[in-house]
């Protein structure tokens, strides 16, 4: 088990080398294209390199909206452009291309890509790699199998509620209706007013957007149902911010669950 | 379980983590930094490219392997014949010829392992494909080849340093004849020598509507049955001279 920890940990620092290696050199790509055209025209198409893109497209004949695809994404549009130089950063190694939209009959295009910086896939899957190994040699070095359980239980316990918290089902769409009975209850409303009475309350929440893996916004409505006549009947609609790891909601920058 | 004892002593004396650690981060290093399409945009045709590019992988870690190789065997045969360690290890109730063939089977394995993982990792940035099948097939045969010659040569000089070095640029001779035979226009009788002209052949041939016909015509079975059958000779070779070599 050691002698694959040491191998791991190896092969990681093989990778995260030729990863820095590979950096150091930028690859430059330029090509003259002719292509009478008023039709939308794909360049570049292929699966693209993680790294930093240095971009300089000339369209000749007439003007063109030029955007970026990379992983089914529109990662940047030109609009209305003879042609540009510019910078994007590509976050993941997957099918890119630049799709030209001509407003009119363009003749000929001309483009210099140069790629630099290093590949972002190749250094995390090095250190993924590195790390893996590093744990496998730190586990097959206890001895004592007992202390490695209790290691485990407590890395399970610490991350549990990261696991049950961060439910991968949590999209858009998502929603949820409860039902409870309120008797003999107060509201106290902004302007500290209180109101006595029983009520049947309906909490509706759906999940309207996921903003970042953290964070999804909510739409929630309460509405409560007089069950006798001083109680009124009112409904209240607004929006939340859920944080889906810590369960946290906030209106107004205000944490209110 | 002798057989797993002797695997256990051969990689704490020959192979030891400094060794391993050096060995596998230096071959890696030396694939992937040569894998250069996938540092721009890898266009249509990845399975012709990853296969261009797995070749100048395994070019570029051919000296790393070569070097290795050589070392490994040199420390693993010529130190401890030299040194007498090997009558100590024949104390162990094991036949000669086992003896031997476990220190190879150790050794070929660790050395396939250290080609074989970069290879492995080349896929999940070209995609899996048969190419990479094509690459693993002819690096087999290559180590094959290489550690069985080191291993034979090793056991024919004792010396440690003059085994190495011995062993290091033979191997060297051998990489670099076919380039030999072509400078001098035999182009024929170089394709056929150079090793490394199999994983394009057979590229070629599984690319070809009638392969079996175009594996006949690229003389693709005779590099392989050359190869395999020296490869199997020395193996063979070198079990005999070990049988009946004076230890003392």
């Amino acid at each position: 088990m050691k002698s694959i920890g040491v191998i791991l940990i190896a092969f990681g620092i093989g990778i995260i080398i030729a990863g820095i290696l590979r950096g150091y050199v930028s690859d430059t790509i330029s090509l003259d294209s002719y292509v009478e055209s008023s039709r939308p025209v794909k360049i570049l198409e292929g699966i693209w390199s993680p790294r930093k893109v240095y971009l300089n497209i000339k369209v000749y004949g007439g003007r063109a909206d030029i955007l970026l695809y990379s992983n089914g994404a529109v990662l940047k549009i030109w609009n209305n452009t003879f042609g540009f130089i510019d910078r994007v950063d590509i976050a993941s190694r997957s099918y890119s291309y630049l799709l030209i939209i001509p407003h009119t009959k363009i003749n000929r295009i001309s483009h210099k890509v140069t790629f630099y910086g290093v590949e972002k896939d190749v250094l995390i899957n090095g250190f993924i790699i590195m790390f893996t190994g590093i744990i496998v040699y730190i586990v097959s070095s206890i001895r004592k199998k007992s202390s490695l359980f209790a290691i485990i239980l407590f890395i399970l316990f610490g991350s549990i509620s990261n696991f049950y918290a961060s439910p991968n089902w949590f999209n858009p769409g998502v929603y949820a209706k409860y039902k409870a009975r309120l008797e003999d209850g107060f509201i106290l409303f902004n302007n500290n007013t209180i109101i006595r009475g029983n009520w049947s309350v309906y909490i509706y929440w759906e999940c309207i957007e996921v903003v970042n893996d953290d964070i999804a916004r909510l739409f929630i409505n309460i509405t409560l149902v007089g069950l006798d006549n001083t109680s009124p009947t009112f409904s209240c609609t607004d929006y939340a911010l859920l944080n889906i790891s810590s369960r946290k909601v906030f209106h107004g920058n205000r944490e209110v669950v | 379980m002798e057989i797993l004892k002797i695997f256990r002593l051969e990689y704490d004396n020959t192979w030891n983590s400094k060794v391993i650690g050096i060995f596998f981060s230096i071959l890696s290093a030396a694939y992937i930094y040569s894998l250069k399409s996938s540092a721009t945009i890898l266009m249509t045709d990845i399975y012709a490219i990853y296969l261009f590019e797995a070749l100048q992988g395994y070019m570029a870690s051919s000296i790393v392997l070569v070097v290795f190789v050589s070392y490994i065997f040199s420390k693993s045969i010529s130190r401890q014949i030299s040194s007498g360690l090997i009558k100590t290890w024949l104390g162990f109730p094991i036949k000669r010829k086992h003896l031997l063939i476990s220190k190879f089977v150790l050794g070929y394995t660790l050395l396939l392992i250290g080609e074989i993982m970069p290879i492995i990792y080349s896929g999940f940035i070209y995609g899996f494909h048969i190419g990479i099948l094509i690459v693993l097939f002819a690096i087999i045969l290559k180590l094959f080849f290489y550690t069985s010659y080191s291993m034979f040569f090793c056991l024919m000089i004792r010396d440690v340093l003059a085994s190495f070095a011995g062993s290091l640029l033979s191997l060297y001779v051998v990489e670099s004849f076919p380039m030999f035979l072509h400078t001098l226009g035999f182009d024929d009788i170089a394709n056929i020598v150079d090793i490394n002209n199999i994983a394009l052949g057979l590229y070629k041939v599984l690319n070809a509507k009638k392969w079996f016909d175009t594996f006949l015509e690229t003389n693709l079975w005779l590099t392989i049955i050359i190869y395999l059958g020296v490869s199997i000779l020395l193996l063979l070779s070198s079990i005999q001279i070990f049988r009946k070599m004076d230890l003392d």
